[in-house]
């Protein structure tokens, strides 16, 4: 088979329970050019060597959003390309180049300082054992709904200092803003427009909370970013309130679905290789090794896009400037160039340099936080639940194939351990 | 022979093989032996021309893993035994792999 | 080559003798192992001595990591002092002598010391190059000296400098010749980081050189310069460069002398007449071997990255049976220093460089990558707080890519080639 109609069969829903026959179909040929013109890079070395590549950038990606007329002057011809345009110079730094992308990513880690982010480790536990205590009295339970949904959402909103009350809209906004870092379904007129929506109400919302955290300092992310630090003279530096709302939106919808799914995706894995959860619960200090194993083996960023801004030539083709460039990360995590036997789920795996955090300028943010969330929550789950089974294999997925992961995990246990 | 690097048996043995080289005890020379620690402690390197400032290291063991400045990474080469757990977290968390402590916990002979 | 090796030893147990070990222990090999070392102590770290150890933040001992299979035998505190080709044998300081089948040389080297034994004598002066070293000069720092004069302009003894202003000690660094570090890094990002010393408080005096260290009763009190100015401080730390650790071949054979070791690409050592001697290797700081990033020029890398990848191809090597193809060493060569709370890095070989270009950031925001041609090649990269981008520049040198290799990047100044 041709790999330039490949991409299409990854994106079919169809194929989600299972893209990875796909993605070794594609490593046949590691840079492959697709019919509509993307650039499709499925191995390891051409994956990792891009990531760090300066003429890969994040910004500047095709938006269909363009060029759509609604019909109305005022709005197309005024209030749609400034309100564009001041998106475009204030899209969250996911979608930046160095030095903006530097600049407001630094402001961030400097917020998310390691201090806070292992507090959270308490917090997390905590909250996963409150999680687990509402299994009592069921047989069956939806593991995405009753436990891998409502834990990041909490978790990133305690980071940034939303007030609880607020959790269940913010869950709401993280799931429709999910779809807007799933690169395939910008296209969607619909989405978009929803997007565009929940994109004001949140603006509205962190707009009062940042006044009130600038009014009434808290220790929190939000607290942070919205005062700058008041220490040394380059360090006053702040964010304006465009970037910072960016910001805010970007860290719960990224630390969200993708958390998600992380979690979902090892139940589901682990369950398929009961020595491993077996494993895990005898000795809870291979989570760690087991968690990185994850991040290959079931990423839950199977992909991103980026933009060549020059020719690149590469594993023996050229990807010409301003294509559209497709890093699957999650079949370089596959590539048996890279990872002996890279089908089979294996936590002792030497030199495990997995690609499920991306890498380069743009690696994950929130990887510190997701590893303390998934460990918290591998951890109890396999010492908690009692003899839990899947109920259905493969699960239904949802439609994304970038943060692709089950929509439900239903599971049968035997009831909860103490904690 | 090397791998997997972290059997069981082999973790339970890390911090009291700290000072010797396992097996090869016995076939040492009195005058051979290297001195023993007084305490059990953990040995780490990291590989700095690996290292590109991630920084998952500092938030796994902050106490062992610093960053001074925006890349400039100083770590702790002999953490107590009782940071283990917090080591092999910095040791798994690493994107580059730039970290080795003893017992290999990366499970990779550098 | 001789049958599988029953016997191995290494001198030199430190970074690349202690590397090679482990990737003998790796490749299967199940013999016996010995590691002969000049040091009392077990192999150690170097490059946390000259930063963290000295300034006294967290642990002083930097024992590396041992695999606890590694299973071998290390007799330390031993010089080895004769080898001998015919025997096959390894005489050490304790008059006990060594059996091998296969040998590795890695015995590195030692700091080069103040040329006036006197005044090298002196309470006071130091050098800086073992663990022994960085714990009495750590001691010292520690009681607050008036000041301290760093002399010489490589690596070592800016990451002292650097300690010392961290401490809040007064510093003086004299450079001889040039610019700091223009060895390695060229006169003009050589000149950056003299810059950003100075910013940091450090008395930066280039064109200088001590005619005599004065002092009391033994005790250094300060020293007078050529040009007649006399400072007065409590420490001298003499960071001149290096000696190699050859002098027990003497004798031996082997094309050894203060330039190395000689051997081939595949780390096997040679004799004065240029043949190759197929069961003794060696391997690290010692060892002066042809590079191919370099136009197969004889070179000897004195950084850690190639330490243990010399040691790691020379231990494949040792254990390749005649059939077995032989790894060639191709290191590409790299290190890193951390100085004023920035880090430098370097890949490839800057020497012969013709041109020079500022290819991501700039020097006035301390953060940059640049970029070393040489006859329309790029031979070099260096990066200040910018490692992310160095694998792809680091990349082009491999592949012998044209100088500037990448154009129209991103966050890329205009370029302008300029004399390195």
């Amino acid at each position: 088979m041709s790999c330039t109609t490949l991409f299409e069969q990854v994106l079919d829903p169809d194929n989600r329970a299972n893209p990875y026959p796909l993605f070794a179909e594609l490593r046949r040929q590691p840079v492959c050019r697709q019919e509509d013109g993307t650039w499709v890079v499925s191995t390891h070395a051409e994956i990792a060597r891009l990531v760090s590549d300066p003429r890969i950038s994040s910004e500047d990606l095709p938006d269909p959003q363009k060029f759509r007329w609604t019909g109305h002057p005022i709005t197309d011809l005024f209030i749609r390309p400034i309100r564009a345009e001041i998106r475009r110079r204030h899209q969250p730094f996911i979608f930046r180049d160095p030095p903006d992308h530097d600049r407001l990513r630094g402001l961030v880690m400097r917020a998310f300082s390691p201090e806070r982010v292992r507090r959270m480790r308490e917090e997390t536990t905590d909250l996963t054992n409150e999680l687990i205590e509402k299994f009592a009295g069921k047989a069956r339970i939806d593991l995405v709904d009753d436990f891998s949904y409502p834990l990041p959402v909490t978790v990133i909103c305690k980071l940034l200092g939303v007030p609880p009350e607020d959790e269940p809209q913010f869950q709401g906004w993280a799931t429709q803003l999910a779809t807007a870092l799933e690169p395939n379904q910008r296209a969607d007129e619909e989405t978009q427009a929803k997007n565009e929506q929940c994109f004001t109400e949140i603006s509205d919302f962190l707009r009062d909370l940042i006044k009130k955290k600038r009014d009434e300092p808290q220790d929190d992310i939000l607290t942070d970013l919205a005062n700058g630090s008041e220490s040394g003279d380059d360090d006053t530096e702040r964010m304006n309130d465009f970037d910072l709302i960016a910001t805010a939106v970007l860290l719960l919808v990224a630390g969200h679905e993708t958390t998600v799914n992380l979690i979902t995706n090892s139940v589901l894995t682990l369950l398929r290789f009961p020595e491993h959860w077996q494993r895990l619960r005898d000795d809870p200090a291979v989570a760690p090794r087991l968690i990185e194993e994850m991040l290959r083996y079931e990423p839950p960023v199977q992909y991103r896009t980026r933009l060549a801004v020059a020719d690149i030539p590469i594993a023996g083709v050229t990807i010409p400037k301003d294509a559209p460039v497709v890093l699957l990360l999650a079949s370089g995590n596959r590539d048996p160039d890279r990872f002996a036997d890279p089908d089979r789920f294996d936590p002792d795996r030497p030199d495990n340099r997995h690609l499920g955090f991306g890498g380069g300028l743009h690696y994950c943010v929130g990887a510190p936080l997701a590893r303390i969330e998934a460990e918290v929550a591998l951890v109890a789950l396999a010492k908690r639940l009692k003899n839990p089974r899947l109920v259905e294999d493969p699960p239904p997925y949802r439609p994304g194939a970038s943060l692709r992961g089950p929509r439900h995990l239903c599971l049968a246990f035997d009831g909860i351990a103490e904690a | 022979m090397v791998e997997p690097l972290l059997r069981p048996s082999l973790r339970q043995n890390a911090g009291r093989a700290a000072g010797t080289i396992g097996r090869a005890r016995r076939c040492m020379r009195p005058s051979t032996l290297l001195p023993e620690p007084d305490e059990p402690r953990m040995k780490v390197v990291v590989d700095l021309n690996r290292c590109q400032g991630y920084a998952q290291c500092v938030y796994a063991a902050p106490r062992h893993f610093v960053l001074q400045g925006r890349e400039a990474l100083i770590y702790d080469p002999s953490p107590d035994e009782a940071a283990r757990a917090e080591i092999e977290r910095a040791v798994h968390a690493c994107p580059v792999r730039a970290i080795t402590a003893d017992p290999d916990a990366a499970g990779e002979a550098k | 080559m001789s049958k599988v090796p029953e016997r191995i030893v290494v001198v030199g147990a430190s970074l690349a003798g202690l590397s090679a070990a482990h990737a003998l222990r790796a490749e299967g090999f199940a013999g016996s192992l010995t590691l002969v070392g000049d040091e009392r102590h077990a192999p150690y770290d170097r490059p946390p001595l000259s930063k963290q150890v000295l300034r006294g933040l967290f642990s002083p001992d930097t024992t590396l990591p041992r695999h606890p299979d590694l299973n071998a035998e290390f007799r330390l505190g031993t010089p080895a002092n004769r080898l001998d080709l015919d025997a096959r044998t390894v005489s050490l300081g304790d008059g006990t002598t060594l059996a091998y089948d296969r040998l590795l040389i890695a015995t590195g080297t030692r700091a080069r010391p103040w040329s006036k034994p006197k005044e090298a004598a002196l309470d006071g002066v130091f050098t800086l190059r073992n663990r022994d070293d960085a714990e009495k000069l750590s001691a010292r720092l520690r009681a607050e000296p008036r000041r301290v004069v760093l002399v010489g302009g490589g690596f070592i003894g800016f990451e002292v400098a650097s300690t010392c202003r961290d401490l809040d000690i007064p510093v003086t660094v004299l450079v001889r010749d040039g610019q700091p570090l223009e060895a390695a890094l060229g006169p003009r990002l050589g000149g950056l980081v003299g810059e950003i010393a100075r910013e940091r408080g450090v008395d930066l005096r280039l064109g200088a050189e001590i005619e005599s260290m004065e002092s009391e009763g033994g005790r250094l009190t300060g020293v007078a310069l050529r040009d007649g100015e006399r400072i007065e401080a409590d420490l001298v730390v003499v960071a001149i460069g290096a000696l190699r650790n050859v002098e027990w071949l003497e004798g031996s054979g082997l094309a050894a002398d203060e330039g190395g070791v000689l051997c081939d690409g595949y780390c096997r050592v040679l004799r004065a007449n240029g043949d190759i001697v197929p069961d003794v290797f060696a391997a690290g700081d010692i060892a002066r071997w042809p590079n191919p990033h370099g136009d197969e020029a004889l070179v000897a890398v004195e950084h850690w990255g190639n330490a243990r990848a010399q040691a790691k191809a020379a231990a494949r090597n040792m254990l390749a049976g005649p059939a077995a193809g032989l790894t060639r060493h191709d290191h590409l060569p790299d290190f890193w220093s951390q100085q004023f709370g920035l880090t430098i890095k370097l890949v490839g070989l800057t020497e012969g460089a013709d041109g020079f270009a500022i290819v991501h950031g700039s020097p006035e925001e301390r953060r940059l990558v640049a970029l070393y041609g040489r006859d329309g090649r790029t031979v070099a990269a260096a990066s200040i707080d910018s490692a992310r981008w160095l694998p792809a520049y680091a990349a082009a040198i491999r592949e012998r890519a044209p100088f500037p290799p990448i154009s129209d990047a991103i966050d890329q100044p205009r370029l302008r080639i300029k004399e390195p």
